[in-house]
């Protein structure tokens, strides 16, 4: 299932996790909602926003940890489909909340330790960005560019007076700089995996 | 409006890892059914680690950022991806054109002012230079007195004042004298200063190393932003070049490419302008990719964002 990523021009996957089957992960999209394609969109702003909660916890691998979130609401949901009133995102809070408490309990071996980067690592990094960067629309490119420019000038100011030129809310541009960011990120991580992979 | 700001701090102090328990889960349910609120998350997200990367966060939140972002890969990834992106948008603006950003290169390289001169000199060499001049000032008045004395009063006493007079004259040719040498002083310094500044490389000693330079300039690397610390090197110093500029006091972080802060302190403006100084202990740069982040002071305790400086340490090894 291929669908946009929540207005984004970023082309997402929604991936089916090892050991579910086709037909318990159908159940959970039908769950989300009837329509496919909204649910979806719901499923993955769900498992962002998972990941995006373990993240702010310290917990790592965060991803692993919003996937076996998911599992585990897939694992109950012959249980509680029927039975469960409210909206289907937070059922997935309270299963993450209890994941976490287990985390806490059992810590992993291994713990993320913050290292330097090598200095191929960030060549590769220079390189897909360049990379990426050409692949924008030229506007996009100039925008980004312009956008970080606050170095001239107080960032405020900076922001205001380019929200004006561009005839948009202040909002609109940090939105506008946000989805530009999210579709270099996702460019620079599928680079990053090519030039790894040889 | 006001409902808005209170959402944006709620929602900083929640990435930052300040609301009790309670309040996190209420913020976190609210990401999870309402996709707006999701995206005003992201986007102050984006915004917390940029500022984060240019150096704008205080050193509790930056420490508090750090405890955040700095200990899941996602976190650093955001990081990185953040400086990356600030680093090649600087290098897109300035990068083409080094000699637009460093401003007029005249207006260094011109002879200093009295008064530059004046700021540029130690105490020691102020206070004798003005106690000179006041010296001389307070005998060129005392002269005068004397002479408006003399045309006042009878003959008897003029030969007691001539001798004075020539006493003083005497103690004014030895003060004028100091003064000359001192003045000869200024102009050897001022010499050395334009000659230094015109080509002369900075020659390190034994227990310095230095480098100049170029903001946002070589974020790659290469030999032109490489800091080689010799060893028995103690100090690295360090020359920002920078475009005329009216702050009138800096200071400066040095930050590993991954953004975590080594060093932050005061920075001061070369006497001609067009750079800005700062000096750091060695043992704070180990081998590795580093930024300098310049700020200005914009008054308030505020200070503003000047610009970025990227180098790489190579410690040579002993022998």
């Amino acid at each position: 299932l291929s669908f946009r990523a929540n207005g984004t021009r970023a082309e997402s996957k929604v991936k089916k996790k090892p050991g579910l089957t086709k037909d318990s992960f159908d159940a959970l999209l039908n769950w989300l909602h009837p329509d496919r394609e909204m649910a979806g969109v719901k499923y993955e702003e769900i498992r962002q926003t998972l990941i995006k909660i373990f993240v702010r916890r310290g917990c790592s691998p965060a991803e692993e940890m919003a996937d076996e979130t998911i599992n585990r609401v897939i694992g109950k949901l012959d249980e509680i489909k029927g039975t469960y009133t409210g909206d289907p995102a937070l059922y997935f809070y309270g299963v993450a909340q209890n994941l976490f408490r287990e985390y806490l309990r059992k810590p992993p071996a291994q713990p993320y330790v913050f290292k330097q980067q090598e200095p191929e690592e960030a060549e590769t990094d220079d390189e897909c960005l360049d990379e990426c960067m050409d692949k924008l629309p030229p506007e996009s490119r100039w925008f980004i560019i312009e956008y970080f420019q606050e170095d001239k000038r107080e960032k405020i100011i900076h922001r205001k007076d380019l929200a004006e030129r561009l005839g948009i809310t202040h909002h609109s541009l940090r939105m506008r700089a946000y989805r530009i960011k999210a579709i270099l990120k996702s460019c620079i991580l599928e680079c990053r995996k090519r030039k790894e992979d040889g | 409006m006001e409902q808005k700001l209170n959402d944006e701090q709620l929602v900083r102090r929640y990435l930052l890892g300040e609301l009790p328990e309670e309040e996190q889960e209420r913020v976190e349910r609210q990401m999870l059914v309402d996709g707006d609120y999701s995206a005003l998350v992201s986007v102050l997200e984006e915004d917390l680690i940029e500022d984060y990367v240019s150096g704008r966060l205080g050193a509790g939140d930056a420490s508090k950022f750090e405890r955040v972002f700095l200990t899941t890969p996602e976190g650093v990834e955001q990081v990185k991806l953040a400086r990356n992106l600030r680093a090649y948008a600087l290098k897109q603006a300035y990068g083409k054109s080094p000699e637009a950003f460093h401003g007029d290169s005249g207006t260094r390289l011109k002879p200093i002012s009295l008064m530059e001169y004046l700021r540029s000199k130690t105490v020691m060499g102020r206070f004798a230079l003005a106690t000179a001049a006041a010296l001389v000032v307070l005998v060129g008045w005392s002269l005068v007195a004397k002479v408006w004395q003399r045309q006042q009063r009878p003959d008897t006493i003029r030969p007691q004042l001539e001798a004075q007079l020539a006493e003083e004259q005497a103690r004014n040719e030895e003060l004028a004298k100091s003064l000359q040498q001192e003045q000869d002083r200024r102009a050897r310094l001022e010499q050395e200063l334009a000659s230094s500044k015109n080509s002369k490389p900075e020659q390190p000693l034994s227990a310095l190393a230095s480098i100049v330079l170029s903001p946002g300039m070589a974020r790659a690397g290469g030999p032109s932003n490489e800091l080689v610390i010799k060893p028995g090197a103690s100090q690295a110093s360090f020359r920002l070049l920078i475009r005329k500029t009216s702050y009138g006091s800096f200071r400066a972080s040095i930050n590993t490419e991954d953004g975590r802060r080594v060093w932050s302190g005061p920075a001061h403006l070369s006497p001609g302008g067009g750079e800005v100084r700062l000096s750091v202990p060695v043992n704070l740069l180990p081998n590795g990719k580093y930024f300098i982040q310049l700020q200005g002071a914009a008054g308030q305790g505020e200070y503003q964002d000047i610009a970025t400086y990227y180098f790489t340490v190579v410690k040579k090894p002993p022998g």
